[in-house]
């Protein structure tokens, strides 16, 4: 006997799954929870080591998850900021997954956070199908970059609420063209809101934080 | 190679769905995966092969369907298929939208199945 069983589920289904219970949790303490995203040297770790300087200095909470094939040396540069940080080590793998999170958690003392930054592995292409629980997912794109980095990486793009265009201090060495840049990232999704930024001069950082805490307050 | 991760979680969560049934063996599985998912194809055909398989899936055919990418465009009222690969405009008026109406899919469609 032969027979057809529509199924009808994501792929991903057990995973999105256990990343809607850690969403929950997230909820029910409080925690605001980005997930950034962006290819290796755009500047997450430098931006994450200022932006948790400036939000203890505001009496916030902060702890840092970061992804990274090898090493802890990002972690150890995020601590100097006084956030609490965590080094998850992938040893290969392209990206996190939910269960990584949830173990990186247990060396973190999360449950009094009110920011969890994910810093996800250098990678513009498979952090993309893997939900983590997060309100947001903001990609970093340099502008060292190029200005076609979104039409190259669509959906990594199309899947993030917020662009940050970093390392804007370099914009006129690199001969960096805005116009056509920020073209290119709402071709590929046009409901993305895009900052400029540079964590060297701090440029745009304190608007940023202040657009931040809105999102904190519309999540709550 | 992302790819793994993705083909071991679609055979974990069919086998997980057709627990209930009395199923001797899986004869074709059916998965639709969108250019917009960021899932190669060939990379997923590459894993299925390569990955130890439960004995459920020991001759099965691996079927990946791909869809066009379709936006709902608001201005012009419409469901319109985009000319270029990845670019999220409206052919007719140009204008940009992100209501992706298909070519996001990361779906187990179905099984075709031999029960005992």
């Amino acid at each position: 006997m032969n027979n057809t069983i529509n199924i009808n589920k994501s792929i991903l289904s057990d995973h999105d799954q256990q990343a809607k219970l850690l969403e929950e949790e997230f909820k029910k303490n409080n925690i605001f929870v980005i997930n950034w995203v962006s290819s290796p040297g755009a500047g997450k770790t430098e931006l994450l080591s200022v932006l948790s300087k400036q939000l203890i200095s505001l009496n916030y909470k902060i702890g840092v998850i970061v992804g990274d094939l090898a090493t802890d040396n990002d972690a150890q540069r995020i601590k100097i900021s006084g956030a609490q940080a965590y080094q998850i080590n992938t040893n290969g793998n392209c990206h996190l997954e939910v269960n990584m999170i949830r173990k990186a958690l247990n060396h973190l003392n999360w449950l009094s956070l009110d920011y969890l930054f994910i810093e996800n592995v250098g990678n513009l292409v498979c952090p993309a199908n893997f939900y983590l629980g997060e309100n947001l997912r903001i990609v970093l794109m340099s502008v060292t970059e190029g200005e076609d980095k979104p039409l190259k990486y669509p959906s990594m793009f199309n899947s993030s609420n917020i662009c940050i265009i970093s390392k804007f201090d370099l914009k006129d060495a690199v001969n960096f063209n805005q116009e056509v840049a920020l073209k290119n990232i709402i071709s590929v999704n046009p409901d993305i809101r895009i900052f400029t930024l540079s964590s060297k001069t701090q440029v745009g950082l304190k608007e940023f934080i202040v657009e931040l805490a809105k999102y904190r307050m519309i999540s709550e | 190679m992302h790819e793994f991760t993705i083909m071991s979680s679609a055979l974990k969560n069919i086998k997980v769905s057709l627990a209930e049934a009395n199923i001797k063996l899986v004869s074709k599985i059916y998965l639709s995966v969108g250019t917009l998912s960021g899932v190669s194809i060939p990379a997923l055909e590459y894993a299925y092969l390569s990955i130890d398989k439960d004995i459920l899936f020991q001759n099965t055919e691996l079927i990946i369907n791909e869809p066009d990418i379709i936006i709902w465009c608001d201005k012009c009222n419409l469901e319109t298929h985009i000319l270029d690969e990845y670019v999220l405009q409206c052919p007719e008026c140009h204008s940009y939208s992100n209501r992706i109406i298909s070519g996001k899919e990361l779906l187990i469609e179905r099984v075709i199945v031999e029960y005992e």
